[in-house]
């Protein structure tokens, strides 16, 4: 690693930690903005009681006094303060809660959709233009087209209400079945087609050409040279694999009722519980955002001969 | 100059004579001239696949702008509920091609129901079941005769004449009677109080409750009554439901067609929105340059790196409640509020591509050498960007205008399913799929229809997308 890609990586160090600042003060002012303040909508409230609620949540304080606190309590505590809903909660917990479920379902979801997109990616390129090949490239164009919401509500009705074979609720280890196969199907797809032409491109390369002429088995040829090659772009789809991963959870875990971070992240939209609403979106934004960089790191050092601007 | 016999050289006098009129036409081609829209579309219609995403497009386009003038049912027009707001619950959750019960009745042409009973003598043994339904059925006849000179209507008397079998449950004339009952004499306060004895009574008299004006009398002692059901009146034609109506009794049908027409309104507006701060901040920062282009950039990434569904989420939930109060009585409030603050996150966060793309176009094409021989000619800067600049980008603008419809499609229709897009009971094919994940069991059809139309807008738009990108940028392919 030379100084150039160390100051390559330093450079997106911080733009990614400048990513997270802007998205925890645009999260901030922006839900401070919401007219008549979270307590809005409570069963009828008496005003001290209200002063009361909105000293305990320091709510009361200048809003610049309260920007300073909350940033301060997140970098040094990681602190998001109570739930306003749920009482006695603190967000932290209820994300912490959330997130064993989320990321079990994320990672899984993640890592098939790793393997079998990149394995039916090659099987495609390898054979290009015969009927498998025709046959992935259709039900691929098909699964990226559509929504995670549609195919999720599809294959609940089939394999759910139709087939009962899998259940529809999210809260055991089978009921994860689902949606962890309906998060994975975008990737899959979206990782096939992308293995599938770099592995064309790879293919077409004069070093294999070489190793042919060579003698090289096949299986060397595509294990040895062409796979290893061609997975240089899936890597940088790795960034905004997981970026879909965590904004398909939102609707994934609402259709199956998985109780992960997604849920809690809806749940507090329609429950107006603004801290917690905060709280999520600055975690799953970080997540995020350093996904991404890791994405853009490994990218670079994979490949060496990648311009960098 | 006189010729060698075995000389090389050429005849100069016999080679080089000027060419005759016919051999010059011979080199002109003639091709009709083609600008570079022709060209494009002339490439793109050669494209099977991306021809028939665009008569996909261009069909659900009309259907979309036509079908709402035509259709005889409204969005959100709750087909049970009459004009004083009494809802009439059997037009809810109906199943494709099924009526509600006014709608049943008019295609049996029981339009002008009229209930008829009968009093027929029950002394002497003659008086048989058949003698019985006779009698019945001439004094029905003669009430319908009644009825039909004071009404003016005519087809009916023979549906009823033609159906006077008592057994089967369709007959149009239904006769029911009690032989051994003797029914003692009652009396009655008013219209009311008879309709709820025949009710009652035979417990088929639903429609005879509503029909207040039920010609019935006091049954004396010794009298058979019998009830006789007439479907009288023309029958109308229904305009049917074709896929059915919803939990409120709105026709599925045309919520679809509304549900597709926000969608693809949503897209078209959300790329224009896209393609305009995208087109002017990337112009700027690529003509500019310098600070103004380093700076804008900067902004340009941070936006680039934000989750932008979870911001767009935020700002949609917040918005929508800001925006509320602010539109209240403007044109604006027409839209609703959250399609409003969907167009706001749209252009808030969705230029940040396309500008990169046009600065990066601009930056480009400005080093070009036809740009420095433009301006070597004593070219004006307005001159080099209609002319050289502008033409060199349309291909780039329109490929990814097109290629933003389909993500905006997409991008609303997730925030529909979350309950932050269109406000009801404005549909759209997120909110319809989300709708009917909650009676998924009994009306599966319900989810697979706005399914299948979402997935095909967006599948077609896409392909319509990468033919585009092939026919007028042929650079890009592969």
């Amino acid at each position: 690693m030379n100084t150039k890609t160390l100051f390559y990586i330093a450079k997106r160090v911080l733009l990614a930690i400048l990513t997270v600042w802007v998205v925890i003060t645009v999260t901030f002012f922006v839900m401070h903005a919401v007219p008549g303040g979270p307590f809005l909508g409570e069963k009828a409230i008496s005003p001290a009681a209200q002063a009361a609620l909105e000293a305990k949540y320091g709510l009361d304080k200048p809003l610049g006094e309260q920007y300073i606190t909350y940033l301060k309590d997140i970098v040094t505590k990681f602190d998001f303060g109570p739930s306003i809903k749920q009482r006695g909660r603190d967000v932290v917990d209820i994300i912490g809660d959330g997130m064993k479920t989320s990321a079990k379902l994320g990672l899984i979801a993640a890592f098939s959709a790793l393997a079998v997109g990149v394995v039916l990616g090659s099987v495609a390129a390898l054979r290009r233009n015969k009927l498998i090949d025709r046959i992935i490239m259709v039900v691929t164009t098909a699964f990226v087209s559509m929504p995670s919401f549609i195919m999720g509500s599809i294959l609940l009705l089939v394999f759910s209400t139709m087939l009962g074979i899998l259940p529809a609720n999210g809260e055991t280890a089978k009921g994860l079945i689902l949606p962890i196969i309906t998060l994975a199907l975008y990737p899959t797809a979206y990782i096939t087609r992308l293995t599938r032409s770099s592995m064309l491109d790879v293919l077409g390369q004069d070093y294999i050409r070489t190793a042919k002429a060579k003698g090289v088995s096949g299986v060397k040829i595509i294990f040895g040279h062409a796979l290893k090659n061609s997975l240089i772009p899936v890597i940088t789809y790795f960034g905004p694999m997981l970026a879909y991963i965590v904004t398909g959870s939102l609707v994934v875990e609402r259709i199956f009722a998985v109780p992960g971070i997604g849920r809690d992240f809806v749940n507090s939209i329609t429950n107006r519980d603004y801290p917690l609403l905060m709280g999520t979106t600055i975690v799953l934004a970080t997540l995020v955002v350093i996904m991404n960089l890791v994405g853009d790191i490994l990218y670079k050092v994979v490949d060496p001969r990648i311009n960098l601007e | 100059m006189k010729k060698k016999f075995f000389t090389m050289h050429t005849d100069v006098d016999q080679a080089f004579l000027p060419a005759t009129s016919d051999e010059k036409a011979y080199m002109v081609q003639m091709r009709p001239s083609s600008t570079f829209f022709k060209d494009g579309m002339r490439r793109l219609l050669k494209n099977k696949i991306a021809t028939l995403s665009l008569v996909i497009i261009i069909l659900l386009t009309l259907i979309c702008v036509l079908l709402p003038f035509f259709w005889p049912y409204g969005y959100d027009q709750m087909l049970g509920m009459d004009s004083l707001g009494r809802m009439d619950a059997s037009y809810n959750n109906l199943a494709p091609m099924q009526y509600g019960t006014a709608e049943q009745e008019k295609l049996l042409g029981k339009a002008n129901i009229r209930e008829i009973v009968i009093k027929a003598p029950m002394e002497g043994t003659s008086v048989t079941d058949q003698t019985l339904v006779n009698a019945a059925k001439t004094r029905a006849e003669a009430i319908l005769a009644e009825f039909q000179a004071s009404d003016g209507s005519t087809a009916s008397f023979e549906a009823l004449k033609s159906h006077d079998t008592t057994e089967s449950p369709n007959a149009f004339l239904k006769v029911e009677y009690s032989e051994s009952e003797k029914v003692s004499p009652k009396t009655f306060k008013d219209a009311k109080d008879i309709t709820d004895w025949i009710w009652d009574t035979t417990g088929f008299g639903k429609a005879v409750r509503s029909a207040g004006d039920a010609a019935v009398i006091a049954a004396p002692d010794g009298y058979h009554v019998v009830y006789l059901e007439g479907y009288v009146g023309e029958t109308e034609s229904v305009f049917p439901h074709f896929f059915g109506t919803d939990q409120h009794g709105r026709d599925y049908l045309i919520r679809v067609v509304y549900g597709m027409r926000v969608s693809l309104a949503v897209g078209l507006f959300a790329s224009i929105i896209v393609l305009i701060i995208g087109m002017l901040v990337g112009s700027i920062a690529g003509y500019c340059g310098g600070m103004v282009d380093l700076v804008i950039m900067r902004i340009v990434d941070i936006i680039y790196s934000l989750p932008d569904m979870l911001m767009v989420i935020l700002l949609a939930t917040v918005l929508k409640q800001v925006l509320g109060g602010v539109i209240e009585g403007t044109i604006l409030e027409a839209l609703g509020s959250n399609m409003i603050s969907l167009f706001v996150v749209f252009g808030l966060l969705y230029w940040v591509s396309m500008s990169r793309l046009i600065r990066g176009q601009i930056l480009s094409l400005r080093e070009q050498e036809y740009v420095l021989s433009a301006k070597a000619s004593g070219a004006k800067s307005g001159w080099i960007i209609r002319k050289h600049l502008v033409p060199n980008c349309i291909s780039v603008i329109i490929i990814s205008t097109a290629l933003q419809i389909p993500s905006a499609i997409f991008t609303e229709s997730y925030l529909s399913f979350l309950g932050l897009g269109v406000n009801a009971p404005m549909p759209s094919l997120g909110s319809l799929a989300s709708d009917a994940l909650n009676g998924l069991e009994s009306y599966p059809y319900r989810l697979v229809i706005p399914a299948i139309v979402i997935s095909l807008i967006v599948l077609s738009l896409n392909l319509l997308g990468d033919g585009l990108r092939d026919a007028f940028d042929p650079k890009l392919k592969n």
